[in-house]
């Protein structure tokens, strides 16, 4: 953005991509997940009817894509672990 | 008994194993432990602000101006009613993506389809609506009823109309594994969508997909990023050059594999 730091602003781009590629890493169900999830902000009943599988399942697959994001950008440097 | 703290825990991937495997056992038998973490779940993860803080970074960004510039009219816009000429079009496109990269728009690595298509179709997933243009459920994302059927007949460089919008194929190629897959468009009135589907029997499967808001006609705006996507799928899929139309439409015509 014109006008902001440029440090900042680069920093901010590095932790986006570093975010981007650990969900990249993660398995196909879990990613659509937390593009359902995380990104588009769908509760976890919407995000069992879009996709027609139990709410369990997506409970399940929103807590290991949890656990391996977290795992990984923390490892990362980008979250506190 | 697993306490509130704990299943909150699990749901935000803050439990180590072999808990986590355990509480997912409970969450399998037991019903009312399946209804307190929905109760509990608020979406208040650390990770899930920062996961959510990078994507919307990405949506919220702009194509810049440079990149536009730099990127000469996809096969898309350049394509005249009859068929292009692939191998102008495979070079055009080789060339505009490499006057893109590096991109940060998307990475290759975040291209699987079924993220593409969360975060960048958003609301063209559909549930419960049976001709919506991309429909993505638990056997993964695929072209709706309407679209399959436009890409099983329409040949590249050509319009097809679709409910609310238009379908461009641009090419067709097979992939290293001997499926036809095609790159297409479709112009809405607010959005284009650029996209690579490879079909597999009856359905077409969406390998990677991007959209951006456009004015009407706008296709080189709309291929931006997503020309640069496909580049990388269809380098990942180890397609062959384009086919020329005779090739094409016979793959087209050609039983199912």
């Amino acid at each position: 953005m014109p006008g902001e730091d440029g440090n900042h602003t680069q920093e901010q781009r590095d932790t986006g991509d570093r975010v981007r590629a650990a969900v990249a890493a993660l398995p196909a169900e879990q990613r659509q997940l937390v593009a359902l999830v995380l990104v588009e902000g769908l509760a976890y009943r919407e995000a069992a009817e879009v996709l027609n599988i139990p709410i369990g399942t997506v409970m399940s697959r929103v807590a290991r894509a949890r656990a391996a994001l977290v795992g990984q950008l923390a490892q990362a440097g980008v979250m506190p672990s | 008994m697993i306490s509130d703290t704990e299943l909150l825990a699990y749901l935000n991937g803050q439990l180590a194993e072999p808990r986590m495997t355990e509480i997912e056992s409970a969450l399998a038998a037991d019903a009312a432990v399946m209804a307190r973490l929905e109760a509990l779940a608020d979406g208040s993860a650390a990770v899930d602000q920062t996961v959510a803080a990078a994507f919307d970074a990405v949506l919220a960004e702009p194509v810049p101006p440079a990149l536009l510039a730099a990127a000469s009219p996809p096969p898309l816009a350049a394509a005249s009613p009859t068929v292009v000429d692939f191998a102008a079009a495979r070079a055009a496109r080789d060339q505009s993506a490499a006057a893109r990269s590096p991109i940060r728009w998307w990475q290759p690595a975040a291209l699987a389809a079924s993220l593409a298509i969360g975060l960048v179709i958003g609301t063209g997933v559909q549930k419960g609506d049976s001709d919506a243009l991309i429909i993505a459920d638990s056997t993964g994302t695929r072209a709706g009823p309407t679209l399959a059927a436009a890409l099983a007949s329409t040949r590249s460089g050509t319009d097809a109309k679709l409910p609310g919008g238009v379908l461009r194929p641009l090419i067709s190629v097979r992939a290293g594994n001997g499926d036809l897959c095609r790159q297409f468009g479709v112009q809405q009135d607010q959005t284009a969508l650029v996209a690579l589907a490879c079909r597999r029997g009856d359905q077409w499967q969406i390998v990677v997909a991007s959209s951006a808001v456009a004015s009407r006609n706008e296709y080189a705006q709309a291929a931006g990023p997503g020309e640069a996507a496909i580049t990388a799928a269809l380098d990942a899929l180890a397609a062959g050059e384009p086919l020329d139309a005779e090739a094409e439409a016979k793959a087209l015509t050609a039983p199912k594999p």
